[in-house]
Parts: C-alpha cells; structure tokens; sequence
C-alpha cells in the first residue's frame, strides 16, 4: 500500500515519527551542527601542523606538448624553497580508478592543461608561488585534439599509446583513443522503429560542469609519532583514496595512514586521490610536512568536473501513445585521463531505459580521450546527461503524437520485476506514485497548454540505482554504556553520521546523544566505497545497522550470563538489557559494560559487513561491467518558467519535486538533500558551464562560473512517496543524487512550452534562447 | 608581480596629495579595494604604496548643493542604495549602485573606485552619463572638472594623470518630470557583471522630449549614444516606431566584442532591444505624470 | 608592520605584511580558522565578518587598512556556551549541511537581521544574495532567518 506523505513548504523541525520508531524517521538536529555554526569545526583547509611546508603546482599552460626541458635551478635557489619535484621525482607506475592510466606528475609530455609539470614545497606559499613562477619549461607544442570528433577520426594520433597494457578491473573494451565502449540491446530496434507511427531523432548536449564546493581542495602530509606517513584530507572515499595513495606511491597500504577531516562538500569532486599523492610525495622527500591547496582558480583547472555528453536519440512510438523502440549513442569527452568518464558513460549506457517499458533498445556508449581537462564525474553520475536527453526528448515525441507529454509517460511506465537493459530487475517501483503527486501539487492538469503567455511547464521523470558494492562499520560500547561507531564512511555535508548513529541509536535502544561517531581513519576502519552513488543511507546504514543488531545480540549475551536466564529471554531497550517477561529485572547498559569488562566474555563490539551489490553470473556481454544494483529510487519533477523572449532570460516560478524514497530517516536532512541537489541541477540547467576552447577553461572563476545564489533559486515543493524497500535500513532506499536529475529535462520541457522551440542542449543560456527564438521567427 | 610595500591611511586631502604626486614610491589609491586588490597582482611593475582614501575628511559625503548633489568619491555604494537623498531626486543611480555584486561588496566599494576603475560594464558610470555627471579632479597643482562623458579613454582608463585624484562627483539637478532608468542585462539576479547595461533618461521640454541613452558593455568605455538620442531629441510623442530607430541607431553605434559573457552580436541586439524597450517604459511614465 | 585592532571584543596587536588579506590575518595571526576562503574575490561570501558593524567580504581588506577598526568572526557570535540567535536557527532548521558557507552566511544574517528586524522574503534574499551556499538550495537557510527573526526583532524591542 502507497503512503504519500505530501510536504508543503518546509517550516522548520517536524516530527514524522511511526509508531513503533523513537529516532528514525524523526528530523532530530544533526550531530555536527554546533560545532559548523560556532566556527569550531576543522575543515582540510583548517588543518595545520607547526614547521609545516606549503606547496604549489606548475600546471601546463597548453593542452599537448612535449617536455624538452624543465629547468628549476632559479626556483631552487629562491631562499625558503625547500623542494622542487618533477615527473623524474615521481614513480613510474600508472594508478587510476576504473582504468590505471595517471601518473602523479607529467613525463615526458603534457596533455591537458592542467597537467601536472612540477610542484614546489617552500617556507611559505608566497615564496612557492614565487617559486613556481621560476621555473622555465620548454615545450615543443603538438597538435591537440579538442573534441571528441576529432579523436574519434581514423587518423587521430593515440593520447595514450600503451592504453591496451592500461591494468583495469574490468576488461573495457579500448581501441584508439577510446577508453572504454559498451553496446548493449534488446529485441529488433530496426524493425520497429519501422513499425512504428512516429520516429523522432535529435542530438543533444551537455555542458561541463565543476562540482564547485565552497571549500576547495587542500591536504597536509607528514609523519605520525612513529615516523609513519600520514595524510590529513577532505575526502568523500576514504578508503579508496587510502588504497590509490598507497598504490601511486608503491606503498603497501600499512605504510601509509589518511584521516579524513570536516568536508566542506564533495558532490563528485573529492573522489579517491587528488592532492595526496603529490603532497606525499613532497613530504617524502623533504622529510617535513606539506600543505598542498588550491585556490578557486586552481579549482577549475586542476578538478575532474563533470564531462560533457554528446547523445544521439531515436524514439519511436505508435499512435496509441505506446512506445516501440530507443536508439542511443552517447559519447562523453573523457579529456586527458579516463578517470571517473568510463564509470558515468557505462552508468549511461545502464540508466538508458529511464523510468520507461521501451521493447526493443539499442544503446551505445563511448569515453574518448581528448585534451581537454582532465573530467571525471559529480553528482548524478551518466545518469544525468543520458536522462537529460532522454527526458526532453520524450516531450518532442509527445508532441509529434499530439499527446500530452505526462499522458504519454504514464503510458509507458516500468513495473515490478521488469528487467532494464543493464539486465537489473527493479521492484518496488513507485514511479506512477511520484508521477501522481507532482502532477496534482503542481496543477499541471490545469496548467498545461493553458499557461499565459511566455510562460512554460514542465514535467521529468528520473529514477537512479541505490547501493553499490561494500561498506562495514563497528560499535563498541564504552564503559559508560555509552556507544561509539568506527566506520570509514564519511560526514560530507549530507547528514551521513547523523543518520548512522541514528540507526545506531534505534536498534541499541539508547538516546541519540549516547551514539558518537568517531572521525575516519584508515587505521581503525575497514573498507567502504565511500559518500558517493546516493548510498550512504542504505549502504553505510545497513553496516551500522548490522554491526548495531551484532552488538545488541551480543549486549543481550552478556546480560543473560549476568541475570541467569537464556539470552532469548533478553531485551535490550531504553538504555537497558532486561528479562523481557520481568522489565525490573535488569541492568543499565553501564553496567553491562562493566560487567563484560571486568567481569566475564570481554569488551562488546558489535561487527557489521555489507554488500549488497552482485555481480552477474553470466558476462551480459558488449563490453559492459556494471553488476545487479539492489534497488532504485524514483522520482517527478515539473517545473514552471517565464521567459524573456527578447533577451533569452529564463525565470524559474515554481518547482514541485516528488520522490519515492523507502523511509526517511531524517526527513529534514533528506528534504535538505533534495533541495540542494534541485539547486545544483538549476544551475547547470540556465547558468552553469565551464567553456572550454583549445583546451582552456575560459572562466574559472565564480563570476563568470554561475552557483545559482539566494535570488536565483525558487521556492521547491518536496513531497515523498514512503513505502519501505525490501533491504534498505528501515526501508530506506537512497536520494543523495536523485533529485539533481530532474531539472535539466523538466526546465528544458518548460522553457521549449513557453518559448515554442525545441531546445537540445543545456545550460540554456539568455544568448542561447534567444538565438533559437529568433532563427524559429526566420 | 607586484607587490605591496607599503600602507598609508591619512585622514586630510593635503596629506594624500604629495604621495600621490611622487612617482618613486609608485603609489595607488585604494577606496574599497574590490578591484585593486584584485588586479594588482597580476600586474608586472615595482612594488606599490597604497593609500587608503576611506578615511579622509570629506570624500565620504553626500552634499545637497544648490546647483545638484556632490557625492565624495569614497562614498561607499551601499551608502548610496541607502541614501533617502539619492532615492527620492536621482533615483537612477540607486538603480545601479544597487545591482553592483552582492550587499557585503556594497559595504566596501565606493563610487569612485566605480567609476575610476572604468570597467565598460561599471553599473554606477552608465547611470551616471545619463545625468551628465562632472568629475571634479584634485591633484597637488590645483583642480579641474571633466565631464564623465570625456571621463573614459579606454579599458580601465581615465584622463586621470599621474598625481590626481577623484575627489567627488557632481551630479546636476535632473529636470523636474525627469524619468530613468537602468537595466542591467545578466544571466543571475545577483552577483553578475553586466553583459549589457543601458541606461535612459527621460523628460519633456519645451522644445519636447529630451533623452539620454548610456551604454556599458559594448564598446571601450561606456558610452552615450548620442546618434540615438537625436533620433529623439525634440519629439512630441515616441510611439514603436520611433523607439524602434532609436533602439536600432543605437545598436549601430556601438562595437561589443565577443567573450566568455556573450557574443558581439547578441550584445547589438539586446541593445536594439532594451533601448527600445526602456523609452517606451519611460514615455508612458512621463505620459502617466503628466496626465493628473 | 604592527596593527592593533579589536576581534570578538578583544584587543589585538598583530604584525602583518602591507598585502596581508584580513582574511589570512584573522585565520593564521589570530588562529580564527572560523572564517573561510571559498574564492578570494569576493564572489561567495564564505569570508563574510563584521568590519565597524558592517559586513563585508575580508578577502578583499587590506588588514592594514582595519587598524583601529572593530571585528567580529563567528567566533565572537555567540555568549559563551549559549548561540546567538542566529545559529541556534540554523541548527533547529537544517540550514547546516557541509557547512562551509555557514559562518559567513550567518554574520550576514546577524547584520541583515541588526539592520533589518522583521525582514520579508525578499529583504533576507536580498540580503543573503551575495552568500554561495552549494548545498542546501537555501530553502531552510530561509526558514532559519524567518525563526531567528522572531527572537531578534523582540528583542530589539
């Protein structure tokens, strides 16, 4: 049965408690907010060590090149400058996620600019800029490929010779300057979109994007007490990071420690390694700690943003409104390294069906190296860019059946246990729910073809997979019945530790406040993939809750021993373990501490391990490495615009976002997520690209790169569709990325209604709109 | 690089002078700062001495004169969004100083650092032409006045020598039934630099409607569109078509360039547009004053 | 060079060079890391402090231009162990996610809100709009102000 727990404007802290909860599913405040809003918190950028040395990078100021020379003798003796290091300085072995194809400094050529060519540690970052600046490179240009058209043709030059000898831990198919292409299909695409009544085909576009935290990169690596080497990080995977840090340096993982500090946002941007391994490699050789930071603009040049997608698509139908077949290509600019571009254009490849029963399907996918930035992934995943094109592009079909385009949708809608062109089956589908909901929150009803003039709406499904290989955690209960969880899951802004210890609190029984979560290090923690994929609540959740429901069996043990009874006639609640037929006879947990401690079996410590991922049986073949999701989340938007038809402006009036969420275990935090992530999808909707030409970034900087601010942004109508998923903790299913995928279709969809043009590339820009509105009046 | 050496904070006109005066020290003046310290570093040339004009007596006032108001180049933009003075005479300037970044900006950057920082998209300089501004320039040797509309030769130059400094700025009375205003054409409502700026004024006189059209963003400097103005000057009634030459004259007269906040050829023709768009706004305004 | 200020309502004597950012002067001279740098032009409001009342973006003053002037970071907000207004909102409210604008974001409130007592919708976006926040869409930063206005504009009374 379908709850749907409608929310109007948000007003503050709301109690939307079940019966049978006491902390989950209450918006309790979050556990770091204190020490945020004091000013007491220790972000990377806040970390500092006495003697510490700062370094600074010499970035390649050309997309392609030859290094004939790099002579740093005049920054070496630049007094306070205690190190210069080069690609000479820097191990040879290649490391990488998806594909090992980087290097912690350039050798022998640059491909991107951006590329690393040096770095320097000096007394203070004045004098390491000073220093940089005096370093002479000499290059010998080479013809760069700056698009991925140009890399794609026959005789493109190859940017990574030894691509076919790349390790990787899947085996991509590679060729050229491809890194990675998969195909994957279904039925007999040709023969019915000959069958159909009404074909459709365009090519659309999506901008570069920075993931753009308020808080840039920064790290310090130095040495413990025991001389070990240790790095201090903002990290979304501290375990990854922890992994490729040690391989880039060719260090066994013991040797090497990462403790992740406050993240002030990561959004995609702080992923496995990207400052540590050559601030380590600084401190190595100087011997001393290093602060390795970027500034804003450095942000921009250095980062792994979000690609730009070009996706071809073909849609047909037949007359009744019923959808025969898709055909799509989709390229992504993988520019100089593949990073994460291999895992955002396969997870395009698997997000392709949308929320939608297309019969026959014909996907392509391809990541093409180029010279542009080094891009890697934010927010959204593949998904984004594929739903983008996907979602308007149904609107184009609706209206050449001259059907409504959210009658059209619900037409076609997926079910239980119908199974996706990446061959996971999705169950508990609540997609006509959420399309249910924002239809009637939004009025779209009585709004659409009716809207006044220059004025548009419009609608967008999205669904996104949840959970994604591993995650472990451990609770210990301290002498003062107090519980502690160690897990390397990261707080990144998004309320990850509060929920944890929330999950904590409700198996254990014992009040929020007796729950602390320990700040991550890779010594005390076991793996975790990390705050990444919208999986941190059912991943990183069910860890805990496991290691939670472990500890209480094992508190329930202990106190059985003590009250001399059989362990299943023990309950553990409200902050004791008691004989359940007899309440009074009982102990605190303090005392069941203590008793475990002094006593008798040993400190408690409760085990969690979680994967919920699988891998298939059978390769599905075409080159396609992605497993068997555990579950997906759904969701609607509708927007409503104004437009400016003689500048182009666009004016967002409304916003109703609906999502199916499973359980909210903290509805103020999960409606703070679904906000923040609308917001950012706005932005790359209307205002958001880094323009990118002969392989430069043209603005990287915050004034001509455009965060939506406080007046951009309108008021957002969040509702949520909760009925429990199968596995997820308590129910829940995931929403960290869901929600940034609607807005660049449903904007989309609702500037082409009030303008009357179709629109097939965003960030739709005043100059863009206008230029699409005036050729349409020739 | 440069670099600054040195620091000098005087309180009277008499004690900036001199440094100002005395190139060896290389001295720049800082008002708010929002752009010097922004740009100077990317300067090659010796180390600078700064001198910060905040605190000397005079420049931070707004005085109601006989002959129009004088605003102190240090007069702080918020100052100026705040002044009731400015709201209710020369509300056109709020209408720009206002649209300037963002509140904590307004806080530090003055008008004067506006205008002598010559941007060709300044929010302040295109509503300032349009009321026909005076600089008045100070430097050890004496005074003068230069009307802003001679003000800017180039990019981020003045007709400032090495020695002088903007001391206030003289805005005339603007005729009594005078409507203005300014439209800053931008993708965010906040926080963005104009892609283009115009700026109208409006008034009937005897000899019928007189305007003023400024321009920032596609040329140079910011500019008036006299060619444009003439195709109004004198009219008794701008219906579309009047408008409509005017806006397309004004489109001809200027030379926007492409970059990173648009296209030379969407910038022609926003200013096509919105100079059309801002007389017809302002002849029903002045149409609806009259009519009681 | 020497300068002597007031921080958080104490007086400082700190040693700068002439190019010194308030910005770097109050997080490394003063060690008030509270205070952040999101871009250094003055485009995201994370520097946000109070300078004479006003607030204004510290990454562009000049620290040696605040000699003799009065400041005050997210540190000196609050009462000893009571928040101020202001950041008790924020946390009841959500208005705190990655929190790395929230410093500035809440100066700036606390400034909009001193000049301001019962400000509308648009006044607070008005204030607010120079302030970048990444994360939360400002929905709850807004609900946050409207609460914490209740209790200011009272007690401004």
């Amino acid at each position: 049965m379908t709850t749907s727990t409608t929310k109007g404007e948000s007003t503050g802290v709301k109690e939307r408690t079940k019966p049978e909860y006491t902390i989950v599913g209450k918006s309790v405040r979050r556990i770091d907010s204190i020490a945020k809003v004091t000013g007491a918190s220790k972000y990377s950028t806040d970390f500092y060590l006495k003697g510490m040395l700062h370094a600074k990078i010499l970035f390649s100021d050309r997309p392609y090149a030859r290094i004939v020379d790099i002579d740093a003798s005049k920054a070496l003796a630049l007094p306070g400058v205690k190190a210069v290091v080069t690609g000479d300085d820097a191990p040879d072995n290649r490391y990488g996620v998806y594909l090992e194809d980087k290097i912690i400094l350039a050798k022998g050529a640059v491909t991107y600019v951006g590329d690393r060519v040096a770095a320097v540690a000096a007394v203070s970052e004045a004098i390491a800029e000073q220093a940089v600046e005096l370093i002479e490179v000499t290059y010998e240009d080479l013809e760069p490929l700056l698009d991925t058209d140009a890399a794609l043709a026959p005789d493109a030059p190859e940017l990574h010779p030894d691509l076919a000898d790349y390790d990787a831990g899947f085996p991509y198919i590679r060729y050229g300057n491809v890194c990675m292409e998969a195909e994957l299909a279904r039925g007999d695409v040709d023969s019915a979109f000959a069958g159909s009544d009404v074909v459709v085909e365009q090519t659309y576009r999506t901008g570069a994007i920075n993931q753009a935290p308020i808080e840039p990169h920064a790290c310090v690596a130095g040495f413990d007490h025991r001389g070990r080497l240790t790095v201090w990080t903002a990290t979304q995977q501290l375990s990854v990071c922890h992994a490729e840090l040690a391989s880039a340096l060719g260090l066994s993982m013991g040797e090497v420690k990462v403790v992740a500090l406050e993240c002030g946002g990561g959004f995609g941007g702080k992923l496995k390694t990207n400052l540590e391994p050559l601030c380590a490699l600084l401190a190595q050789n100087t011997g001393q700690s290093v602060r390795l930071a970027l500034t804003r603009e450095e942000e921009f040049i250095a980062a792994n943003g979000r690609a730009p997608f070009t996706i071809r698509i073909k849609l047909g139908a037949t007359r009744d409104g019923k959808l025969t077949a898709s055909d799509i290509d989709i390229v992504a600019d993988a520019g100089a390294y593949a990073d994460h571009v291999i895992g955002t254009a396969s997870h395009a490849l698997s997000s392709s069906d949308g929320v939608y029963r297309f019969p026959s399907m014909k996907v392509r996918t391809r990541a093409v190296y180029t010279n542009n930035p080094d891009y890697g992934c934010m927010r959204g995943y593949g998904t984004i860019q594929v739903n983008f094109a996907l979602e308007a592009h149904m609107n184009v079909l609706a209206r050449a059946l001259g059907i409504d385009p959210a009658e059209l949708r619900l037409h076609n809608l997926l079910e239980d246990g119908d199974e996706l062109i990446s061959r996971s089956r999705v169950h508990d589908v609540h997609i006509r729910e959420t399309m249910e909901t924002a239809l009637a929150q939004s009025g779209y009803w009585d709004k659409a073809g009716s809207m006044p003039p220059n004025q548009g709406i419009g609608i967008a499904n999205m669904v996104k997979t949840v959970g994604l290989l591993s995650s472990a955690a451990n609770i210990h209960l301290n002498e003062d019945g107090t519980a502690a969880i160690t897990t390397a899951a990261v707080e990144i802004g998004t309320g990850t530790h509060t929920v944890l210890s929330q999950i904590a609190a409700e198996v254990l029984g014992i009040p929020l406040s007796e729950v602390s979560v320990a700040v991550p290090d890779s010594d005390s923690t076991a793996y975790d993939l990390g705050s990444i994929a919208s999986r941190t609540v059912f991943d990183n959740g069910s860890a805990v809750r496991l290691a939670a429901e472990n500890l209480r069996d094992k508190i329930a043990g202990c106190a059985a021993g003590a009250l001399g009874c059989e362990v299943g006639e023990v309950s553990v609640s409200s902050g004791r373990a008691y004989v359940t037929s007899n309440p009074e006879n009982g102990m605190t947990l303090r005392e069941v501490a203590g008793t475990s401690i002094y006593g008798f079996g040993g400190p408690l410590v409760g085990v969690g391990s979680w994967n919920a991922y699988k891998h298939h049986d059978e390769p599905v073949g075409g080159g396609f490495g992605e497993g068997i999701y555990p579950t997906f989340g759904f969701g609607t938007h509708v927007a409503e615009v104004e437009i400016d038809p003689d500048t182009g402006q666009v004016s967002v009036l409304d916003y109703t976002a609906c999502h199916d969420v499973g359980k909210a275990i903290n509805p103020m935090a999960l409606e703070g997520q679904i906000e923040g992530a609308i917001a950012q999808g706005i932005g790359g909707s209307l205002w958001e690209e880094m323009l990118v030409a002969d392989g430069r970034i043209l603005n990287p900087n915050f004034v001509d790169y455009r965060l939506p601010t406080i007046l951009d942004m309108p008021r957002v109508k969040v509702s949520t569709v909760e009925v429990p998923d199968a596995l997820g903790p308590f129910g829940a299913k995931g929403i960290g990325e869901h929600p940034i995928l609607g807005p660049g279709p449903a904007i989309t969809n609702a500037v082409s209604d009030a303008a009357g043009v179709s629109i097939n590339q965003i960030p739709i820009t005043p100059e863009r709109l206008a230029t699409a509105i005036d050729a349409a009046a020739e | 690089m440069a670099s600054i050496l040195e620091v000098i904070c005087p309180t009277d006109i008499e004690a900036v002078l001199p440094i100002l005066g005395d190139s060896e020290r290389n001295p720049r003046v800082i008002a708010g700062g929002t752009d010097l310290l922004l740009q100077y570093q990317h300067q090659d040339g010796p180390d600078l001495t700064v001198i910060d004009i905040t605190g000397v007596r005079g420049l931070g006032e707004i005085v109601e004169a006989e002959d129009g108001l004088r605003i102190g180049a240090a007069v702080c933009l918020a100052d100026i969004v705040g002044s009731e003075t400015i709201a209710h005479r020369i509300p056109v300037l709020v209408e720009g100083a206002v649209v300037v970044a963002g509140p904590q900006i307004r806080n530090l950057a003055t008008i004067g650092g506006n205008v002598c920082n010559a941007s060709p998209s300044a929010d302040t300089i295109t509503p300032l032409l349009v009321l026909d501004a005076e600089a008045q320039i100070r430097s050890a040797a004496g005074s003068r006045v230069v009307s802003l509309r001679d003000f800017f030769v180039g990019p981020g130059q003045t007709v400032l020598e090495p020695g002088e400094l903007l001391e206030s700025l003289l805005i005339p009375w603007p005729a009594p039934g005078t409507e203005a205003a300014y439209t800053k054409l931008s993708p965010r409502r906040a926080m963005d630099l104009a892609v283009v700026g115009v700026a109208v004024a409006l008034w009937q006189a005897g000899s019928g409607i007189q305007t003023r059209i400024g321009l920032g963003a596609v040329a140079p400097t910011p500019l008036r569109a006299t060619v444009a103005e003439d195709v109004v000057n004198g009219a008794v009634v701008i219906d579309l078509d009047l408008a409509a030459e005017a806006g397309a004259a004004a489109a001809a007269a200027v030379s926007p360039i492409s970059d990173v906040r648009g296209s030379a050829g969407y910038r022609r023709t926003m200013v096509e547009r919105l100079v059309t768009r801002l007389l017809l706004e302002l002849s029903e305004r002045v149409t609806k004053a009259r009519t009681p | 060079m020497e300068i002597m200020l007031t921080v958080n309502g104490e007086a400082l004597s700190l040693a700068v060079a002439p190019d010194a950012l308030l910005i770097d002067t109050l997080r490394e001279a003063a060690d008030l890391t509270g205070s952040k740098k999101g871009c250094a032009t003055g485009d995201c409001g994370a520097c946000t402090v109070l300078l004479d009342g006003r607030p204004v973006t510290s990454c562009l003053v000049l620290s040696a231009t605040a000699q003799g002037k009065d400041i005050v970071t997210i540190e000196g907000l609050a009462d000893g162990d009571n928040l101020h207004p202001v950041q008790q909102a924020y946390v009841d409210f959500g208005a705190v996610q990655c929190g790395y604008c929230t410093p500035g974001m809440i100066m700036m409130t606390a400034a909009l809100l001193d000049e301001e007592p019962h400000p509308s919708n648009d006044q607070i976006k008005a204030g607010l709009a120079g302030n970048l926040c990444r994360c939360t869409g400002y929905s709850k930063i807004i609900d946050a102000v409207n609460s914490a206005a209740l209790i200011t504009g009272e007690q401004k009374e």
